[in-house]
């Protein structure tokens, strides 16, 4: 039997597809307000309600699956992934952590026990 | 309160993160070179009769993102500003990229650049790009040769 084979333009990709559920660290940023630190935590890809945020102790944990599917991907960059980071929390945060998402950012706002808040103090004239 | 022997030598955050880091052996962010110097990563599907670009930016909104066609050449620039920090803020550790960066791709057929759509959604910007007629899978009708006697 005589045969061709043309290959086509698009062919299942060979670029290295992510095993499944790698896990990976997700990118943050903290940030320091007077009364408050900040945690910016990156989470592309993933809904508010995939995210699982605990507060343990002196440690915070963000834990987050993103799912890709691998249906009719001709180039794959990223794929699914677990995110995982604990966070050990500094002295002076004290209080309920309030967990904020949205467009794949998770925002922790961490409020900082009253004593050690930074605060203008009033300078009086004696 | 009683201080254990081990809050004295309490480990500061960078040093937690490498142990966890260890122990896990997982990576730190996804991509293989540091964010600063990294693009976003993109996947590309073939939906039939359009092809799909996606391409993970969080925390952006739909106007950082600009999106140009030109026959099978795509180009999606995408800027991410440093947070502005109000009096008395500071920051403490950043590992997310900011900066300017554009992604091409080279689809595997033209496309139609006025049908062209985008949404953000999630932190992942999706763009849908229909192919140009002449490239669409065309089924080749079979002539029977003996009918035609």
């Amino acid at each position: 039997m005589t045969q061709n084979t043309t290959s086509p333009q698009v062919v299942e990709n060979s670029t290295q597809r992510l095993p499944e559920l790698r896990q990976v660290i997700p990118l943050a940023d903290v940030l320091e307000f007077p009364d408050r630190l900040e945690i910016l935590v990156e989470l592309p890809g993933v809904a508010p309600d995939s995210v699982d945020v605990r507060h343990e102790g002196r440690e915070l944990l963000v834990l987050a699956e993103r799912r890709i599917e691998d249906a009719r991907l001709v180039h794959g960059e990223f794929g699914s992934v677990r995110f995982a980071r604990t966070f050990a929390l500094p002295e002076d945060v004290s209080g309920e952590v309030r967990a904020d998402m949205a467009d794949g950012l998770l925002t922790l706002a961490l409020p900082k026990a009253e004593e050690r808040r930074a605060r203008r103090i009033e300078v009086k004239r004696s | 309160m009683v201080l254990s022997p081990w809050f004295n030598r309490l480990p500061s955050f960078e040093a937690i993160e490498r142990d966890f880091d260890r122990m896990l052996g997982a990576f730190f962010g996804e991509l293989a070179t540091p964010a600063s110097h990294a693009l976003p990563p993109v996947n590309v599907r073939d939906a039939g009769e359009a092809w799909i670009v996606e391409l993970p930016l969080a925390g952006a909104r739909a106007d950082d993102f600009q999106v140009h066609v030109e026959g099978e050449q795509l180009a999606i620039d995408s800027v991410r500003a440093p947070r502005e920090l109000p009096e008395g803020a500071r920051v403490l550790r950043s590992e997310r990229a900011t900066g300017a960066f554009r992604r091409r791709v080279r689809l595997p057929t033209r496309v139609r650049a006025e049908d062209v759509e985008a949404r953000y959604s999630d932190g992942v910007l999706h763009v849908t790009l229909p192919k140009a007629k002449e490239s669409l899978p065309r089924a080749i009708k079979v002539q029977d040769a003996r009918a035609r006697n």
